[in-house]
């Protein structure tokens, strides 16, 4: 029992050891700014204009590509007149996201880059 | 060799434009939504996609007790004299191919906690490449059971059969766009970091001192969906949580704060929480506080107990000791009137730890900048490595700005026990000095694979 405590106890102080070494090298490799905070998302501004006839609004199903397939961010809602303004949390290595348009007369597919930190599309 | 479901999708799409064929299958959503599934008959299945689906059907069929040995013909005939007869195969357990005399509108593959709700634009008389979500190791689980939902005489050259101007709800969403049709309360939802992925949460819990910076002593996998009425707003918000990692031996409690909500903002009748499989049970507001705080778990380690020697009592943060299931979580938080998106924040709002110990409930560990609550002990700011200047709004930093928890909005592998996050991901360090700049996708490339942990 006694050996095995020094065991640990030594082994403890080895992983101490290199713990503190490994802290030391690798952690000052990080020079993060006082203004950085580690931000992996954004709100990106989105405006949405769609020729739709007949007062009818659509539905924007927004999702983000990947190499897997495409994944619903969310749903929302032109007004009667086709025109939609609002924000989409995106992850920030995203560089585009793909609009399914659904209404009364069309079902169909726009893959809008972002462009200036904003999604637009006008038509 | 499995078939990819969205390989088939685009290929059978191609068809349609080639060949105009009516039957071919075109999915509006190509990967399906993958959401928490409450498993009932065929006709509550049904009626259950139809909140995410937003189309109504007048036939269900389940096949349950799923295994390898299921396949064939399997015919459902119903009292109004409908049939249908759905043919399943190349079947292994995990992915299947199905086809069907009547259309479908949307199949429900069950597997784990979640079922995939595969949506077709056009009904269809086939697919393939079916599959059940990945849970939080990143495989997908075995199919448990699938349901198939349609309506009688579908004709996939014509308009979709509930495509009628009618709002049934008159919340001003026709029905056949509206996912809650029959709810005016709700159209539609908004999820993050999707549909069908979690982020993950990574937290060091040696506040106020450095830690290892293995970003491991919890690991969360979390999915916000928000659900939302007619005016964009948020009725209810469901917090899925997978604890995926402890690499901790000090015991923690997991909360969430959502900053700028008051307490008496949350509908207390309707807010709940579900730990795994156990029922459902009510989720109080932390008392104390003005804003709304969510204590989800006050002992991580009790939750996340191995029953393994020193290092497998770690839950999987040491690639040889054996893996453990992750713990789910759902929060389902209802507003007493709903709130714009300014008002909620943006997920995954105010995640926290503190210490489960005598008077540790104030020495609360949140993502960099963000606010402590009330009952976080201001006397620790400043203190040991900390530098938080709470008259700054600088929260949980040391004196080089290193955090003490991560955020990463994809599926991500935690480093493994005692490996240092900037060498698990070696851009992580050119992120940071470039405050953000380049290499925004670190957590997704030039992972280290020998020191993070595999599931």
């Amino acid at each position: 029992m006694k050996r095995l405590n020094t065991t640990l106890l030594l082994a403890a102080l080895l992983t101490g050891g290199s713990y503190q070494a490994a802290l030391a090298t690798d952690t000052d490799e990080v020079e993060a700014g006082a203004d950085f905070r580690y931000e992996t998302a954004h709100l990106i501004p989105v405006e949405i204009k769609l020729a739709l006839p007949n007062d009818n609004l659509a539905s924007l199903s927004f999702y983000s590509q990947r190499e897997s397939g495409l994944r619903l961010l969310e749903t929302a809602f032109t007004d009667p007149l086709g025109h939609y303004l609002g924000q989409l949390q995106l992850p920030v290595h995203l560089s585009q996201v793909v609009v399914v348009v659904r209404a009364a007369n069309r079902q169909d597919t726009l893959t809008l880059p972002i462009s200036a930190g904003a999604i637009t599309y006008a038509e | 060799m499995h078939p990819v479901h969205k390989g088939f999708a685009l290929s059978a799409l191609a068809g349609v434009f080639a060949i105009g064929s009516a039957a071919m299958a075109s999915s509006v959503i190509p990967e399906p939504v993958a959401i928490p599934w409450q498993s009932g008959n065929a006709a509550f299945e049904c009626q259950e996609a139809t909140y995410t689906t937003g189309v109504s059907y007048a036939y269900s069929f389940k096949i349950d007790n799923w295994n390898s040995a299921i396949g064939g013909a399997y015919t459902a005939t119903f009292g109004d004299g409908h049939t249908n007869t759905i043919t399943i195969s190349n079947n292994d357990g995990t992915y299947f191919n199905w086809t069907a005399l009547n259309q479908m509108g949307v199949v429900i593959v069950k597997g784990g906690k979640a079922a995939s709700i595969f949506e077709y634009e056009r009904p269809v008389s086939m697919d393939a490449g079916l599959v059940s979500p990945n849970n939080a190791s990143g495989k997908p689980a075995a199919v448990s059971h699938a349901t198939f939902c349609w309506n009688a005489n579908a004709d996939a050259g014509a308009p979709p059969p509930n495509l009628v101007v009618t709002d049934s709800d008159s919340d001003g969403i026709v029905d056949n766009l509206d996912a809650f049709p029959l709810d005016s309360e709700r159209v539609a939802r908004r999820f993050y970091p999707n549909g069908s992925d979690y982020g993950y949460l990574a937290f060091e819990d040696n506040w106020p001192k450095k830690g290892d910076f293995d970003m491991n002593d919890l690991v969360v996998a979390y999915r916000a969906m928000e659900t939302l009425n007619a005016r964009n707003e948020v009725t209810n918000l469901k917090l899925v949580y997978e604890i995926a990692a402890r690499g901790a031996a000090n015991d923690n409690a997991f909360a969430v704060h959502l900053p700028g909500v008051a307490r008496d903002a949350i509908n207390p009748a309707l807010t709940t929480l579900k730990i795994q499989d156990q029922a459902s049970v009510p989720l109080p507001t932390e008392s104390g506080q003005s804003e709304a705080v969510f204590i989800l778990i006050t002992s991580v380690n009790t939750v996340t107990k191995t029953g393994l020697k020193w290092p497998c009592g770690f839950f999987n943060t040491v690639n040889k000791c054996p893996r453990s299931e992750p713990v789910l979580l759902v929060a389902d938080i209802h507003f007493q009137r709903p709130l714009s998106r300014a008002q909620l924040g943006a997920a995954p709002y105010n995640p926290f730890i503190y210490p489960n110990r005598y008077a540790g409930r104030g020495q609360e560990i949140h993502l960099v900048d963000h606010p402590p609550t009330a009952k976080a002990n201001p006397s620790l700011f400043g203190t040991e490595d900390d530098r938080s200047n709470p008259a700054e709004g600088r929260y949980y930093r040391t004196a080089d700005n290193l955090p003490w928890a991560l955020d990463v909005p994809e599926t991500w592998r935690h480093p493994a026990e005692w490996n240092d996050v900037t060498n698990a991901y070696s851009t992580f360090a050119t992120w940071t000095s470039s405050g953000g700049v380049t290499a925004a996708n670190w957590y997704v490339s030039t992972v280290n694979q020998g020191l993070v942990f595999q599931p």
